[in-house]
């Protein structure tokens, strides 16, 4: 065998090597590509997803122009017990005032049952004073020695009733002592913790917005170039015309080089030259269809 | 701590150190008064309880819940923050 016609043959096997290796090629890159594709679409479908449902929390937490959110029922909660404190507070503060007010008056009360247990005590006198002088005068004084001792004994009534009266008020008068003391405590109640809630509640209503903000912008971001990702992806056709392509001119060189002649040089180099993809990039652009 | 001036038909109730159920007693006596004005200086006040809340509210009865009649003045720190929680700001003209 001559060397070009061994050369011919050799060229002919390589190209036929390489087309077929360009064949598996395509083969392989339309398999990854569809597998890349199917796999993007699913990662931005479940992206959607997830933004929706983040979306759902966030309207849950902060609420909606016709429902109220977990931050503003928790506002509403803080603002109800404040609100019952402050209640309580001026109720226990009128009640203190008035046990007060009751103190007052149980301390005049017992100043008058004081001075009954003076008049008492001076009337006693007086009717000794008169039983005395009953007896000084005889049988004369037997009629005012009966009155004397009727006094006497309307004295020491009155005494005893005062007395008890002055028990049963300095009783009364510790147990108002315990109601004011009580009711102190009632009124005493301290607000920091509900202030400090409420600044809490503040803060991290702050740092919720922002982190929704942060994490809404990286969804769009992420779907963003997810999209682009699936874009970029749907150029496949393109590069699989262009392997094809490859193959043919190839075929063509091929077939130019068996038939040893250049009489159809020219009518194959114009087939060679034709572009079959005009993109030079992933941009817009034709795809010429054989 | 409890300081009471009356001038001009204006009374002054000047607190300080804790504005709290022991004061109970002070502020009974002075609702006994009828000035025009009140004015409650609270700058030398730390510390603020639900009584104390209470004992402004019957203050802002006795005026008939004018707002004109009762100043807040000098509030700061733990006061402030008591009563602007339990909106005393919509209720007293502060300053």
């Amino acid at each position: 065998m001559d060397e070009p016609v061994a050369l011919t043959a050799w060229i002919d096997s390589a190209l036929a090597k390489i087309i077929s290796d360009l064949g598996r090629a395509r083969s392989l890159l339309a398999d990854a590509m569809s597998r890349l594709q199917s796999t993007f679409t699913r990662l931005r479908d479940q992206l959607v997803q997830e933004r929706a449902l983040y979306e759902v929390t966030l309207r849950e937490v902060n609420g909606t122009n016709t429902a109220v959110g977990l931050v503003g029922m928790l506002r509403e909660v803080l603002t109800r017990c404040v609100d019952d404190m402050v209640r309580i507070g001026a109720s226990s503060v009128k009640i203190m005032m008035e046990v007060e007010s009751l103190r007052g008056h149980t301390s005049k009360v017992a100043q008058r049952g004081q001075q009954i247990e003076k008049i008492a005590s001076t009337t006693r006198m007086l009717s000794l004073n008169a039983r005395i002088e009953a007896q000084r005068i005889g049988s004369a004084g037997a009629v005012f020695r009966v009155v004397a001792d009727e006094i006497k004994a309307l004295a020491n009534e009155s005494g005893e009733l005062s007395r008890a009266i002055r028990d049963a008020l300095a009783v009364q008068s510790a147990s108002l002592g315990q109601t004011s003391t009580a009711v102190s405590k009632l009124a005493a109640s301290d607000l920091d913790h509900a202030v400090a809630s409420y600044q809490q509640l503040g803060e991290t209503v702050t740092k919720l917005g922002e982190m929704s903000s942060r994490s809404l912008a990286l969804f769009a971001r992420i779907q963003l170039e997810t999209d682009a990702a699936i874009q970029a992806l749907q150029f496949e056709d393109m590069l699989t015309q262009l392997l094809q392509s490859v193959s043919d001119k190839l075929e063509l060189v091929r077939v130019a080089c068996k038939g040893g002649s250049t009489d159809k040089l020219a009518e194959l180099d114009a087939r060679v030259q034709r572009d079959a993809v005009s993109q030079h990039s992933l941009g817009v652009g034709s795809v010429e269809l054989f | 701590m409890i300081q009471v001036t009356d001038h001009q038909d204006i009374v002054t109730i000047q607190l300080s150190g804790r504005f709290d159920f022991r004061l109970v007693k002070d502020f009974q006596d002075l609702l006994a008064r009828e000035p025009k004005t009140w004015v409650v200086d609270l700058s030398q006040v730390d510390y603020v309880d639900s009584s104390a809340l209470g004992m402004l509210l019957l203050l802002r009865d006795r005026v008939r819940g004018d707002p004109q009649r009762i100043l807040l003045r000098g509030l700061q720190g733990q006061p402030r923050a008591v009563l602007t929680m339990a909106k005393f700001d919509r209720m007293f003209k502060m300053e």
